[in-house]
C-alpha cells in the first residue's frame, strides 16, 4: 500500500499538514493534520509498504514495542484507508 | 488584439466579445510586446471541434486530451447531444490560451461572456501561480498604504463589508479588487494587485500595495478578531487559492505559496463579524492600531 498520488505535505513550524491538489480535490476538500508518529507513517507510505514494514520501522525509530507499534500502525492505516488515500 | 499588464503579468490578449472586455481590460494597457508573458485568445465559434489526442485524464464530465504538439486541451462534451460547448487548448505552462466556446450558446446557465470571463481570469491565475504569485478569492482593499483582504465563501458579505470601510474612511480606501486580487512576494515584501477580473461589481483599480492581512469572514453576532492556528490558516487558504482538478502542479505551487506566507509572517485572521462599522473597528483596530480617531 501506498498513499495515492496528488497530497502535498508541508511543514509549518511544529504543524504538519496535508493537503490535496490536483484531481484529488474533487472528492477531497478537507485538510489533514499529522502528529510526529502519522507524519512519520506518512513518509514511509510515500512507497509502496507492508503494515509489517511500519511496524519494523516504528520499533526502529521509536522506543516501542512491537505490539504498541502494530497497534498504532493499523489504527493509522485504518483512517487513511476509510479517507481514500490509499492505494494498493 | 490588446496588451495588458497585470500584476507584472503582461498578457497579448484576444478577445471573443470585444466591446464588453476591452473596456474591461483598459486600465490595464500597455504598449504591445511581441514576448508576453502569456498570450490569450478566446474565440466564439459557431461549432467546437473535438479535440483529437491522446486522453490523459477523465473527472468527470471533463477531459484532458494532449495534442500531438504536446499542447494540452480540457473540454465537456455531452454524453446526450455530443456537442462540445467548449475547449480551452493551453500550454503546460500556460503561456499560450485558446478558448473556443460554442457562439451564443448558453451553458450551465452562462453566456458566453460570462465563460469568457471566467476562463481568461483562471488561466491567468494559473500563470500567475508558475510565476510565483496567486490569485486569492477575496476583496482586496487598501486602507491608505495598507493593504487587506477579506475572504470568504460567496454570501458571506466580504465586499460588503468593504464597502463599510469605504463609507466610514472616504478616499483614504481603494477596492484593489473586489473578487480576485493577486498576491505577490516582491523581494521580502508581499503586494496585493488589483486585476481585471474582480466579479460582477467591475471594482478593480490598477495598483499595487503591500499586504498587511488576510481575514477570513464569516457571520456572527459580536465583531471579533483572532489570528488562525496554522491548520486552519492553511485549510481556509487552500480553499480560496488556485488548485484546479486539472492540474495538481498548480496545487503544488498554492501549498509553496502559503509556505512562503508562512515564512514572512504574514497575519491570517478569522474575523467573526455584523455587518455594520464596529466590525471596521474591530479590523482597524487590530491592523493599523488603536488610536483611530472618526
Amino acid at each position: 500500500m501506498r498513499i495515492k498520488d496528488g497530497f502535498i505535505k508541508s511543514n509549518l513550524g511544529e504543524e504538519c499538514v496535508v493537503v490535496p491538489v490536483g484531481a484529488q480535490t474533487v472528492d477531497f476538500r478537507g485538510l489533514i493534520t499529522l502528529n510526529e508518529t502519522g507524519e512519520f507513517i506518512w513518509e514511509i507510505l510515500s512507497e509502496d509498504k507492508s503494515l509489517d514494514d511500519i511496524v519494523t520501522a516504528l520499533t526502529a525509530e521509536y522506543d516501542i514495542d512491537a505490539q504498541t507499534a502494530r497497534k498504532d500502525a493499523q489504527d493509522f492505516v485504518k483512517i487513511l484507508e476509510e479517507k481514500g488515500f490509499l492505494e494498493d | 488584439m490588446q496588451t495588458i499588464c497585470v500584476a507584472g503579468v503582461t498578457v497579448n490578449i484576444t478577445s471573443g466579445d470585444k466591446e464588453y472586455f476591452h473596456r474591461r481590460y483598459s486600465d490595464y494597457v500597455i504598449e504591445y510586446t511581441d514576448s508576453p508573458d502569456m498570450s490569450i485568445e478566446t474565440r466564439y465559434c459557431e461549432k467546437v471541434e473535438e479535440p483529437q489526442g491522446e486522453e490523459v485524464e477523465r473527472i468527470r464530465a471533463s477531459r484532458i486530451v494532449r495534442l500531438y504538439d504536446g499542447t494540452l486541451c480540457r473540454y465537456i462534451k455531452s454524453s446526450k447531444t455530443g456537442k462540445v460547448p467548449f475547449a480551452i487548448y493551453f500550454t503546460e505552462d500556460y503561456t499560450n490560451v485558446l478558448i473556443e466556446l460554442e457562439k451564443d450558446f448558453v451553458f450551465q446557465g452562462l453566456s458566453n461572456r460570462e465563460w469568457e470571463y471566467l476562463y481568461t481570469g483562471f488561466m491567468f491565475a494559473n500563470r500567475l501561480s508558475l510565476l510565483g504569485g496567486t490569485v486569492l478569492h477575496s476583496s482586496g482593499m487598501a486602507y491608505k498604504d495598507n493593504g487587506i483582504v477579506f475572504s470568504a465563501d460567496p454570501g458571506t458579505g466580504k465586499s460588503t463589508h468593504v464597502s463599510l470601510w469605504k463609507e466610514r474612511f472616504g478616499n483614504d480606501v481603494a477596492i484593489v479588487n473586489d473578487d480576485k486580487p493577486a498576491v505577490r512576494l516582491i523581494g521580502e515584501q508581499f503586494y496585493i494587485f488589483g486585476t481585471p477580473w474582480s466579479g460582477k461589481t467591475e471594482l478593480n483599480i490598477n495598483i499595487k500595495k503591500p499586504l498587511k492581512a488576510i481575514f477570513f469572514v464569516e457571520r456572527g453576532e459580536e465583531n471579533t478578531v483572532e489570528k488562525m492556528s496554522v491548520s486552519d490558516a492553511v485549510l481556509n487558504l487552500s480553499r480560496q487559492l488556485p488548485n484546479p482538478f486539472y492540474d495538481k502542479n498548480i496545487g503544488i505551487r498554492t501549498v509553496k505559496f502559503i509556505e512562503k506566507l508562512y515564512k514572512y509572517n504574514v497575519p491570517v485572521y478569522r474575523l467573526k463579524c455584523s455587518i455594520s462599522q464596529d466590525a471596521v473597528t474591530a479590523v482597524y483596530n487590530e491592523v493599523i492600531g488603536e488610536n483611530y480617531e472618526n
